[in-house]
């Protein structure tokens, strides 16, 4: 259970001034979303000292603001996210990272200089709220829609694909082993998660039988060996890149990052779903060679195209079964979907399998 | 038979919707209002849809029965143009028969490559996609493959 909101504006006080480096109370506090499993608040403060603001601008982000004065105090945005405690301690079946889990990774890929958000705190149970954490809020633009189409992110959309090129190289390149523990999220640990899931659905669909054999029967061609496997976001995507005028700010959303084959953040950002509506593969912003040319050039493994092309078929059919889960209310979904947005969602169950069949 | 039949009143209650009560609408509501009024655009196609009969997707679903089920079976699930004016007992029957199906996929009864095993799918596919979103179908030509 997530904490009643009344709660929230209650013990913020006592927990910002308990572990973040601010001076006064925090003001303007904003529950931005509230799902079944986490939900998402803004609040501003002001930090304690010049050094700390220095500290927390993103790596090679040029645009980001620098304090104009010494004596006025500067006041920071933060993020604090809170989250249900797992159900579920095994990692091996654990389908997210807990809150301090997620705070490390987040922590260890901004080291690797991946744009990710800063972390403040992480909360435990003991502080009242539950378990999450707060990190530095950054401006910028999530919804697909506006960064495809809005005059104000031309320049971004130029720059977006080599931006998300050279941190998808950046990410798959820190050793895994520098890593705290991670999920297992390589191709055969998660044909059998999704395998599972369609197995406690009520409907049955030929089409996503179709994509788990065909996946199935190329695990042994496609899977693999554990020293290859890399980390990887898993959901790496528009809607989960806060985007500005000047490009890719920040990559957000690394609660299911785990140990996986590369080639699948590669292919995830490319199904048509996650275009919304742009011409071209890439974000719906650019091509899949050029993209991979950036990546490569950016440090990234040599692309294999048939490996990547598997991760698209895949990935289509992976998206099928969320939305079927989505549309069905499947336990623990932290979509914050009303009811009539959660049905609307089965009817979007065949787009995916449709460019699936169009991929095999 | 009512004057203003389905179709219409349908019709009449998406135009209200649509250019009148979304004007006035922000936020939430206004986004809300949008996904109601694509559903009952959804729902419209999809009772347009029942009333004309899809006889390459019957007979490709016969041919497909024909080959998994023993004659019995094949009769309840197959006979495509028998059903075709009879949309709710049509409905079910292709819901048996795709339930049917994705169980003689699991088992391997059918290759993944089964040219008319894709051949209905696709089919099926292009039939709910008429309905449920029409863009997906006539943007999906232009799209590059990897």
């Amino acid at each position: 259970m997530l904490p009643d909101p009344d709660l929230v504006r209650a013990r913020l006080p006592a927990i910002a001034a308990q572990l973040l480096p601010i001076a006064g109370e925090p003001r303007n506090l904003t529950r931005l979303t509230g799902g079944a499993t986490k939900s998402t608040w803004i609040f501003d403060a002001d930090l304690a000292s010049r050094e700390i603001l220095l500290s927390q601008a993103q790596p090679q982000l040029q645009s980001q603001p620098r304090p104009q004065s010494k004596e006025q105090p500067q006041q920071q945005r933060f993020v604090l996210q809170l989250t249900t405690a797992s159900v579920d301690d095994d990692p091996q079946t654990r389908s997210k990272l807990t809150a301090a889990e997620d705070a490390q990774i987040m922590t260890a890929v901004r080291a690797a200089k991946v744009l990710a958000p800063k972390v403040y705190a992480v909360l435990d149970e003991s502080l009242g709220l539950g378990s999450g954490h707060i990190t530095g809020f950054i401006a910028g633009e999530t919804l697909g829609p506006r960064i495809l189409r809005e005059p104000a992110y031309a320049t971004a959309r130029e720059r977006l694909p080599a931006d998300c090129a050279q941190a998808l190289a950046r990410l798959h390149q820190i050793a895994p082993s520098a890593m705290p523990s991670l999920l297992p999220r390589d191709a055969a640990e998660q044909w059998q998660r999704y395998r599972s899931q369609v197995d406690s659905y009520r409907v049955r669909m030929p089409a996503v039988e179709l994509g788990l054999r065909w996946v199935a029967e190329r695990l042994p061609q496609f899977a693999l060996p554990p020293e290859r496997l890399t980390l990887v976001h898993g959901d790496f995507r528009l809607g989960n890149l806060i985007v500005n005028p000047m490009g890719l700010a920040c990559v957000i959303d690394w609660e299911i990052a785990g140990l996986g084959d590369p080639a699948q953040d590669l292919a995830w950002l490319a199904i048509r779903t996650w275009r919304f509506g742009g011409s071209q593969p890439v974000l719906g912003l650019g091509q899949r060679e050029s993209f991979y040319d950036a990546y490569q050039r950016a440090g990234g493994a040599p692309v294999d195209r048939a490996r990547v092309q598997f991760w698209e078929v895949f990935s289509n059919l992976k998206w099928s079964i969320m939305c079927i889960g989505i549309a069905l209310g499947t336990p623990g979904s932290d979509r914050q979907l009303s009811t009539l947005e959660h049905r609307a969602i089965g009817r979007r169950v065949e787009e995916p399998l449709w460019d699936m069949l169009e991929q095999l | 038979m009512s004057v203003s039949d389905r179709h219409i009143l349908l019709a009449g209650v998406i135009d209200y919707m649509d250019k009148q009560l979304l004007p006035t609408l922000t936020g939430e509501h206004r986004f809300m209002t949008r996904v109601a009024v694509n559903a009952l655009k959804m729902i419209g196609r999809e009772l347009r849809s029942a009333d004309l009969p899809n006889a390459a997707l019957a007979l490709a679903q016969a041919e497909l029965a024909a080959r998994l089920y023993d004659s019995a079976l094949t009769q309840r699930s197959g006979d495509g143009d028998g059903d075709a004016g009879n949309s709710a007992h049509h409905q079910s029957s292709r819901d048996d028969f795709d339930s049917h199906l994705a169980d003689a996929i699991r088992h391997r009864a059918l290759s993944t490559d089964d040219t008319q095993l894709l051949a209905y799918l696709r089919l099926s596919m292009q039939q709910t996609l008429a309905i449920n979103n029409p863009k997906w179908l006539a943007a999906s030509t232009s799209t590059e493959t990897p």
